[in-house]
């Protein structure tokens, strides 16, 4: 299985249990296995979002930065 | 039977009663839900239901789903609980909002304090952003919100007067109680589901007249002739009492006082309804507020909650002295749901009342038929 199939499967699972925190991680890694712009930005929307939403302001911080830049 | 509501506002001598067709007639209830509730200033819930930074109860006040929050600096707030996108319910049940308020559809987001902070991909996969959505512009919606003695007052109209006008009269007159209020916690609040019309509930707290035969308990140390009425014509109305007994514990434990009441307090208490719905209590020793929520015609919530002038209470004493007024309320059901039945008895008249002991629950009715009267000139203009 390649890595992006098996980030997708992790994720899949962390929504099925609803581990916010763990999706701001996966969507995070997912985001750097996609080289153009637009997938990158997707993916680190889903995370700085998730970020958002359990409150973890650091991490929305760094996010929001890099969301900027892309 | 006649539905002409001048009669209600006739002196309360000759006046009738509200028509049956106001306890069980749909289009009235949305007829009130509109002129009474959403343009007056409604009792909602109370703000120690939301007691710490975060915390968000969303509650359906008439069909309407509203949010109440307390945001970041404390503050509390209430909203429409719907997202500024597709109009998706936002929060589903009572919890934290530790971060963001994130919708479960396209997962925008809001601040507590009802800020649109992200609306993802609007201008397309990875785009957060679009020049045509200005998110200044789409934060929750606010309902205007007034909080007094804890309790959370909304005018969803937005347009009515402000709430310490409309209630100076009553605010002054209990300024003396204007301290903190200690909820008593989980041990000092019940909830009582009636089924009756919501006036029914209001109208049997506004009167003493019931208390020898519904409250004989209550009444071997509060007789009839103790209590005095309360009108104040479209304001507010209810029941004193000069003979106030103070709730005991074991071995004649009592509870502390508010601080520097004045004599009439030693044993005086006081019983008034803030139309449209929240009924309050002032005693020297502890206050209540119990929220009457309208559920459909035919039925209400009694959201009940007591308050002391301590965090320091005794919890054994506050859980039966919470015991004794939620046995008092219920001994009330079967009138309020016994009156509901008859007013399908199209013989009725909407009664008549006592000159000498239905002034207030007159005050009130020609209250709700004033607002009725008024609300349909302003329409029909
Ligand atoms: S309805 Fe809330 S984000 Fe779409
Ligand atoms: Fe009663």
């Amino acid at each position: 299985m390649n890595k992006k199939s098996k980030i997708d499967q992790l994720i899949v699972e962390a929504h099925r249990q609803n581990d916010k925190k763990k999706l701001i991680k996966l969507y995070f890694e997912a985001s750097k296995l996609f080289s153009k712009n637009k997938e990158i930005s997707f993916f680190l929307t889903q995370a700085y979002v998730f970020s958002l939403d359990v409150g973890d302001d650091i991490e929305s911080k760094k996010l929001f930065h890099m969301l900027k830049q892309h | 039977m006649s539905n002409d509501l001048t009669l209600v506002t006739k002196p309360l001598e000759i006046a009738n009663g509200l028509p049956n067709s106001h306890y069980i007639d749909q289009s009235v209830y949305e007829l009130e839900k509109r002129s009474i509730f959403f343009e007056g200033w409604p009792g909602l819930c109370v703000a120690s239901e939301v007691p710490k930074i975060g915390d968000a109860i969303p509650i359906s006040f008439m069909g309407m789903p509203l949010l109440v929050l307390r945001g970041k600096q404390g503050e509390v707030r209430v909203f429409q609980n719907i997202c500024r996108h597709r109009g998706m319910i936002l929060v589903k049940e009572r919890k934290n909002i530790e971060g963001a308020i994130r919708c479960p559809y396209h997962s925008w987001c809001y601040s507590t304090e009802g800020n649109l902070l992200v609306t993802p991909h609007v201008g397309g996969p990875g785009i957060n952003t679009h020049p045509d959505i200005d998110k200044n512009t789409l934060g929750l919606i606010e309902v205007r919100s007034y909080i007094w003695r804890d309790v959370i007052f909304i005018n969803i109209s937005g347009d009515a007067e402000p709430f310490e006008t409309i209630h100076k009269n009553l605010m002054t007159r209990w300024k003396e109680f204007e301290q903190p209020l200690f909820h008593g916690g989980e041990d000092s609040k019940f909830l009582l589901d009636v089924k009756c019309n919501w006036k029914l509930a209001v109208e049997n707290y506004c009167e003493s007249y019931h208390l020898p035969w519904i409250h004989p308990g209550l009444n071997t140390y509060s007789k009839l002739e103790d209590h005095y009425n309360i009108n104040e014509p479209n304001l507010y109305s209810g029941q004193g009492s000069l003979l106030y007994r103070q709730f005991l514990g074991d071995n004649g434990a009592v509870f502390p006082n508010f601080a520097d009441l004045s004599d009439k307090w030693t044993d005086g208490a006081e019983y008034i309804t803030v139309y449209p719905n929240v009924l309050l209590a002032v005693q020297k020793d502890h206050v209540y507020a119990t929220i009457i929520s309208p559920t459909s015609t035919t039925t209400a919530e009694e959201h009940m909650h007591i308050y002391y002038a301590s965090s320091d209470t005794d919890p054994k004493m506050r859980k039966d002295n919470c015991k004794q007024w939620e046995e008092i309320f219920i001994e009330d059901i079967f009138v309020v749901e016994g009156m509901q039945t008859g007013r399908q008895c199209s013989g009725f008249d909407g009664g008549r009342f006592s000159p000498a002991m239905d002034g207030p629950t007159h005050c009130f009715h020609a209250w709700v038929a004033n607002k009725l009267l008024n609300f349909n000139k302003t329409v029909s203009a």
